[in-house]
């Protein structure tokens, strides 16, 4: 009888394994927030004793008060601006390094993992090293090698190596020729914006016309063709109407140096939130007699300064530049300027990252690769499809779904290693943040903001990540 | 799978109940075995005591620990310094000395810690260190609640100094518009350095690092086109670099640097005393009283010596010391003079005049309110 055999069909509550998961649940989480709360309680007492903030409660107002210090590199800052915008600076200089750094360790890691499974011998011992040496050493020391042992080395900034037309290499780093949209050149964003959405639409499309007719390419041709051709209209529209503002003025100090900007509200002065100031301008420098004292142009961020001058210059006449410009780096006293320049510690960071990286995610390719059934390539090379075309077509498709995940995890590993720019002197967010919590005595702020900054990094990285590998993801039905 | 993982859980939860239940009456540390042994062995090594301090001083804890924790340099020549055998050596490491002789009686009572530009503070604020002597700059915004130090007398007035190579042309200052600077970050120095540069219209770029080692090791390998410290600092660290014949130090003096020790700010009794052992060496100096000469000088009959050296009235008694504290400072660590000139003077590598660093009496700063 089933009677018998399941004599209690609702066993007392205490041996509900639902109510128990609940149980061990509850008994978790209070053991969570226990330890929690001594930690705070911890901080606050100390905190208190210390006098350091008002009764222990951590304020956030130091992050308006006049940060005192420079930023080396990254979005433009001045000692006299806040805390919270040197953090900022902070703040993007990761994401550069960071972002710079997923690139490149992809592209490498990609290449290094196809490598590793080449029919050709030499190329694939190539790669074996290339992941052996990098991936078992220590990230810190291969920082430190590319600093001190490899940039350091390089020749000094008087005796700086020129590198053809493009720029010169010193051990201040890289300063390159590079072409700049002008004060004239803006209105050139809103075409390229344009182009790209254009060539995107054409190259989807001549994709799709492939597919139907049951040929193979991506359309990328037709797509760059036609962008460049809104591109290049657009330049010839742009050119033909380049003119500067007509409340163009600047201001002038020490009698060499100052800003060019568009005086947008009249009053003569240069108030960086509503002036606008004007990149690449030619300008003429003339001194108290009239005389021309030099000639040269603003950079980037509209200011120019002119090292040695004859005489001091009073006031200066500018010129309409046509929409882009070559912008090439000159000596001008202890540094170069104008092109653009890669510092030392960027790119030894960037190097160290992207390297160590790359190494990693070779193994995540050669893996996925590994992972797809050799009668896929058999198939493949039935079909009369070359080794190229299997991989591209066949394999790395589906090798994707493997390698998506553990790369995930090496994005993420990247980010949070760029935090080792401390130790070369990139201000990158963690490395800011010390100097602030030094200047502020707001360690717990700066820990909290500092954290805050990373899991948000990681958070948006795998949410992408993940949308990705279902994208990619086989469907079952 | 997940049930046997609750079940697994549950089994382990009802152990530690068990056990924590039986071990509650008995001093047996089976709840936790772990933790508990590290504790009970090892009492208060690497372990300042935290929130107990609301309650009790400093003073008590580190007569009780035997040892004082202090936060100093460990690459900067001449004060604070750690050789090949981890030996530290200095001007500042000395006023460590001097303050465990004088709570202790034994300068060798010291544990000394590594106190980086930016940790320094923290390392204060945390209790990591007792005591903070690391060519630390007495400044405002340091002494109030924001950062939380109490400052002790200043021990060496300095001034920020710029060093560069002689064959740059730079003769001061203003000839290094545009100029790349390399300066260690958590410092006055990284201040200074842009308000000097920004009071006279003057470019530069700052390139930061978070040691003496690393700022000095860029600048000397060409990154920057100077190094900024304190000029103290810029003495020490010639003495360090491939070829110091190359390069020269700026007369400019971009700014006041008064370097002084540094306390918790909540536990004045603690300040007191050390203040009061740093002001002592002082008194020393200016009463004459060394390390050589402390015997008979015990017999003085100077009352301001009879003072200091507790043989009349109870100093020491005040501040919760010994009544011979500063005996036991002078006698192994000696007075300011011989602090100075040990680490310092013009039998050092360094050797640094006194300058304004001398005693009032002979034209410079140091000035001790009275030993009464
Ligand atoms: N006095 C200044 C600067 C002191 C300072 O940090 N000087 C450097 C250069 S001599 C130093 O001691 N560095 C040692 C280190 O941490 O490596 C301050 O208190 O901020």
């Amino acid at each position: 009888m089933a009677r018998s055999i399941f004599p209690n069909p609702k066993p007392p509550f205490y041996r509900d394994t639902r109510t128990i998961a609940v149980l061990v649940q509850l008994v978790f989480l209070v053991g969570v927030l226990l330890a929690g709360w001594f930690l705070y309680n911890n901080m606050t007492t100390r905190l208190a004793a210390a006098n350091t903030t008002t009764g222990g409660a951590l304020s956030w107002n130091f992050l308006s008060q006049t940060a005192g210090f420079g930023i080396s590199e990254g979005p433009a800052f001045q000692p006299e601006e806040s805390y919270g915008r040197a953090y900022w600076v902070g703040v993007v200089n990761t994401l550069r390094v960071g972002l710079t750094g997923v690139l490149l360790a992809t592209v490498v890691g990609l290449l290094a993992g196809v490598a590793r499974v080449s029919n050709n011998w030499l190329l694939r011992q190539l790669a074996g090293v290339y992941v052996d040496l990098f991936r078992s050493t220590p990230l810190l020391v291969q920082l430190l090698f590319w600093y001190v042992g490899v940039i350091a080395a390089l020749p000094n900034i008087q005796d700086a190596a020129e590198l053809g037309n493009l720029g010169y290499l010193t051990n201040r780093g890289m300063y390159l020729s590079w072409p700049q949209l002008t004060a004239t050149g803006l209105a050139w964003n809103g075409w390229l914006l344009g182009g790209g959405g254009v060539a995107v639409v054409v190259a989807w499309l001549q994709r799709r016309r492939l597919r139907r007719s049951g040929r193979l390419g991506s359309g990328l041709l037709a797509g760059v063709v036609a962008g460049g051709i809104v591109a290049a209209a657009g330049y010839a529209v742009v050119a033909a109407n380049a003119t500067l503002p007509t409340a163009t003025t600047y201001e002038l100090r020490r009698g060499d140096r100052g800003t060019l900007f568009e005086d947008r509200n009249g009053n003569g002065t240069l108030e960086p939130a509503i002036d606008q100031t004007l990149a690449h301008v030619p300008i003429t420098l003339y001194g108290a007699q009239d005389e021309v004292v030099a000639h040269g142009s603003t950079e980037q961020d509209g200011t120019f300064r002119f090292a040695d001058l004859p005489a001091e210059a009073v006031r200066l006449t500018w010129s309409t530049p046509p929409p882009l410009v070559l912008s090439e780096p000159q000596r001008q006293g202890f540094n170069f300027r104008g092109g653009v320049s890669l510092t030392p510690e960027f790119a030894a960071l960037l190097l160290a990252l992207f390297v160590y990286t790359g190494a990693f995610i070779a193994e995540i390719v050669r893996a996925g690769i590994s992972a797809v059934g050799k009668g896929q390539w058999e198939a493949s090379r039935a079909l009369g499809l070359s080794t190229g075309a299997t991989l591209q077509m066949i394999v790395l498709p589906q090798a994707l779904r493997v390698i998506i995940p553990p790369l995930t995890s090496q994005y993420l590993n990247l980010v949070k290693n760029s935090s080792l720019a401390i130790a070369v002197g990139y201000p990158d967010l963690f490395n800011v943040s010390r100097t602030i919590v030094n200047q502020t005595g707001a360690e717990v702020q700066g820990i909290v903001l500092v954290m805050a900054t990373y899991l948000t990094f990681s958070l948006v990285t795998s949410l992408f990540m993940n949308w990705y590998n279902r994208r990619v993801a086989l469907v079952e039905r | 799978m997940n049930k046997r993982l609750t079940m697994v859980a549950i089994s382990l939860l009802i152990i530690a109940v068990v056990y924590s239940a039986c071990a509650a009456p008995a001093p047996a540390p089976a709840a936790a075995p772990a933790p508990a042994e590290s504790v009970a062995t090892e009492p208060a090594a690497a372990e300042p005591a935290a929130p107990a301090e609301q309650a009790g001083s400093l003073i008590d804890t580190v007569k009780a620990r035997g040892k004082l924790i202090c936060g100093v340099n460990n690459q900067v020549p001449g004060f604070g310094n750690v050789d090949a055998n981890g030996n530290y050596s200095g001007f500042d490491v000395d006023f460590c000395r001097a303050v465990a002789a004088g709570v202790l009686g034994d300068a060798s009572a010291v544990e000394y810690r590594y106190a980086s530009g930016n940790d320094r503070f923290t390392l204060v604020k945390s209790g990591e260190v007792d005591v903070l002597f690391r060519n630390t700059t007495w400044t405002l915004t340091r002494d109030s609640a924001e950062v939380g130090m109490e400052f002790m007398p200043v021990t060496f007035y300095d001034g920020q100094g710029m060093m560069v190579r002689k064959s740059s042309g730079i003769t001061s200052i203003a000839d290094m518009d545009g100029a790349t600077v390399c300066v260690q970050s958590g410092t006055t120095t990284e201040l200074n350095l842009a308000d000097v540069f920004r009071a006279q219209e003057l470019e530069f770029t700052p390139v930061v690092f978070e040691d003496n080692d690393k700022t000095l090791a860029a600048y000397d390998e060409g990154r920057c086109d100077g190094f900024t410290t304190d000029k103290s600092g810029l003495v020490s660290s010639m003495t360090k670099m491939a070829d110091p014949s190359e390069h020269m130090i700026l007369e400019d003096t971009m700014s006041k640097e008064p370097l002084a020790g540094a306390v918790f700010q909540g536990d004045p009794a603690w300040a007191d005393a050390v203040r009061w052992i740093v002001n002592g060496l002082i008194e020393a100096e200016e009463s004459g009283v060394t390390s050589q000469n402390i015997n008979e000088m015990l017999g003085s009959e100077n009352p301001t010596i009879k003072r200091l050296l507790g043989v009349e009235g109870e100093m020491g008694a005040k501040l919760g010391l010994a009544n011979d504290f500063m005996v036991q400072a002078l006698t192994q660590v000696g007075n300011y003079g011989e602090i100075y000139d040990r680490n310092l003077g013009p039998d050092t590598p360094f050797n640094l005049p006194r300058g304004v660093n001398a005693l009032w009496s002979q034209g410079g700063l140091l000035y001790t309110p009275p030993f009464r």
